[in-house]
């Protein structure tokens, strides 16, 4: 036996109790409990019919409310849905209404904890943005590992991984990023490479303009050798020079291993997470090896960033032909705690 | 004769073209084993390392640094794939079996194998295949450890520049032999030195999980609960089951 309802101090605003029915604007939330289980006690699963109009996360367990769960409805688009609380063979055991209604400019909510891969270790966790203002696209995405220190856990280069902090961000201009603190990303994705006269790899950006990368006065033997010596102050600047040599020439045969550049670290494009209108260090991005497997018809692996917010290349050229990730628009991180049902 | 001669010319001439291709194949993959050093997404490259050095094999039987490269990667994300990565080549133990089976002689793939296999019967013979490869090393001080060989294992884990894979291993020993205070030193130090393991293929996460999870039992032994709390809580982010359980038991 279960039902929905509202306990403790949820705000009744928009329940009607008669149809068991809540009124949200778009883009707003609401929450909304649930009192009992399945047949055997079980938890039920909690989901909109149509996911399009709503998108439904449970909360922690409430303290002092034995039977009841509680959840946080999000308004993605105009419409009406049922919610379904349902047992795993798909019978619903009590169901609600939810009735959005209204306008609002694009915006985009990132619910990084909604899913725990247990099987794992340590646990994968990823989540889903939501677009809300448009036809209720969504995309996969996978945030900073959860449950890390506030201050983060030290990794290497004189990085850190991080949860990615909760927050109502804005999203910066498309850019290709390039950052000199992780070698590979001082060069801009997919510009042009050549061999100069030296041997050395060069690269240009912008056009016309070519900087040397390799060899003992390369960008990116410069940026290796900063980031070896945050680990290793004895790192030496041929070790450097010799691992950006392996990574980017066929010294066997005197050619680069590729004429374009693909190894930045945050794939073809990226959008800074602003915060009161300064930028900050986490970007929505892609991987390139996510780039890479995308252009060879295989298989996208999500994984855990070091805070950064990881998307499928294919799922980010969608939401960037809806309109979505562009400069402006509105990215809320929600808190790991809110997860799926599901 | 005249057409042996010139069949047995073109077999040795298809037979070195291959060797050649192979020996491209592996340095094109070291290409990106190159990157791993400084990628932010390791996790997803080593999978793809894996995934080609795999492919590669099959065209490449012989080429000991493409099955190494195989089953390190295996080993590597074991846990974190939670034994999925490779599923499709028949998992870790799988892989490192055909590894062993292609290339005994490799001092690399046995290191492997004896990390699988936890005797140190099975490090010694990788040892015996390279005395001077510290993993194999480390390999024989810890699996000595775990069959109560405390002071053996510490005489063939000291060494005079240690890595941080060797400071880790001595805080493991140290810990086994219940010397907290002495393993809580040794762990800190892995902890402060992650840079690269000059002679394996590692992930900084791997390191900084286990000398954490090492760290929060030394001091727990100790009576330092909070600072075990804080190095267990690190452990258990990165994927230790052990520390995990302790932080529950600690509640």
């Amino acid at each position: 036996m279960a039902n929905f309802g509202k306990f403790a101090n949820l705000s009744p605003h928009g329940w009607t109790v008669k149809t068991q029915t809540q009124s949200i604007a778009i883009g707003q939330n609401a929450h909304i409990g649930l009192w009992g289980g399945g047949p055997a006690g079980e938890d039920l699963i909690v989901a909109p019919a149509n996911p399009n109009i709503c998108a439904v996360h449970e909360e922690p367990k409430p303290a002092g409310w034995p039977h009841w769960r509680h959840f946080l409805i999000t308004a993605l688009s105009d419409g009406e849905t049922a919610v379904n609380a349902s047992v795993k063979s798909g019978g619903a055991w009590a169901t609600m209404t939810v009735r959005v209604t209204g306008r609002i400019g694009l915006h985009l909510v990132f619910f990084p904890g909604e899913f725990t891969d247990s099987s794992s270790t340590p646990p994968v966790v990823t989540g889903t943005i939501y677009a809300i203002g448009g036809a209720g696209e969504h995309i996969a995405a996978a945030g900073g590992r959860a449950g890390l220190p506030v201050q983060g856990v030290y990794d290497q280069g004189g990085h850190t991984r991080e949860s990615t902090p909760p927050g109502q961000y804005v999203l910066g201009p498309k850019e290709h990023v390039i950052t000199k603190s992780w070698p590979y990303s001082s060069i801009p994705w997919g510009v042009a490479l050549r061999l100069n006269s030296d041997d050395e790899m060069e690269f240009e950006a912008p056009a016309g303009h070519w900087t040397v990368a390799t060899g003992p006065r390369g960008s990116v033997t410069t940026a290796m050798l900063t980031f070896l010596r945050k680990d290793d102050p004895t790192a030496t600047l041929q070790d450097a020079i010799d691992t950006v040599r392996t990574t980017c020439i066929d010294d066997k045969n005197h050619k680069l291993w590729n004429d374009t550049w693909k190894g930045n670290d945050f794939g073809r494009w990226g959008w800074n997470l602003q915060l009161n209108g300064k930028r900050t260090g986490y970007y929505v991005h892609t991987t390139p090896e996510d780039e890479i497997a995308t252009e060879e018809g295989k298989a996208v692996f999500l994984a855990n960033s070091h805070a950064c917010i990881h998307i499928k290349p294919a799922e980010r050229d969608m939401l960037m032909k809806a309109g979505f990730l562009r400069e402006g628009v509105p990215f809320e991180v929600r808190p790991y705690s809110e997860k799926s049902s599901q | 004769m005249k057409l042996s001669l010139l069949l047995l010319i073109a077999l040795l001439h298809g037979a070195a073209a291959h060797a050649a291709n192979c020996l491209e194949v592996e340095d094109r993959i070291d290409a990106e084993v190159a990157r791993l050093r400084a990628a932010e997404d390791s996790l997803t490259l080593l999978r793809r390392i894996g995934t080609d050095s795999l492919a590669a094999v099959t065209d490449c039987p012989s080429s000991d640094r493409l099955w190494y490269l195989a089953a390190r990667a295996a080993e590597l994300l074991e846990l974190p794939s939670g034994g999925q990565a490779f599923i499709a080549y028949g998992g870790f133990k799988t892989i490192v079996g055909d590894a062993e089976a292609h290339r005994p002689a490799s001092f690399a793939i046995a290191t492997i194998g004896a990390r699988l296999d936890g005797s140190s019967a099975a490090a010694r013979r990788a040892l015996t295949l390279n005395p001077d490869y510290p993993p194999a090393r480390r390999a024989l001080a810890f699996a000595l450890s775990r069959e109560g060989n405390i002071e053996e294992s510490l005489g063939v884990a000291t060494i005079q520049r240690p890595h941080a894979a060797d400071h880790l291993v001595r805080a493991k020993i140290l810990l086994a032999g219940d010397r907290p205070l002495e393993s809580e030193k040794e762990a800190e130090a892995a902890i402060k030195a992650p840079g690269s393991d000059p002679d394996e293929v590692t992930l900084p996460i791997e390191l900084q999980r286990d000398a954490n999870e090492t760290l929060g039992f030394a001091l727990l032994k100790q009576g330092q609960t909070e600072r075990a709390k804080r190095a267990f809580r690190i452990a258990a982010a990165d994927g230790s089951i052990p520390a995990r359980t302790q932080m529950q038991s600690m509640r």
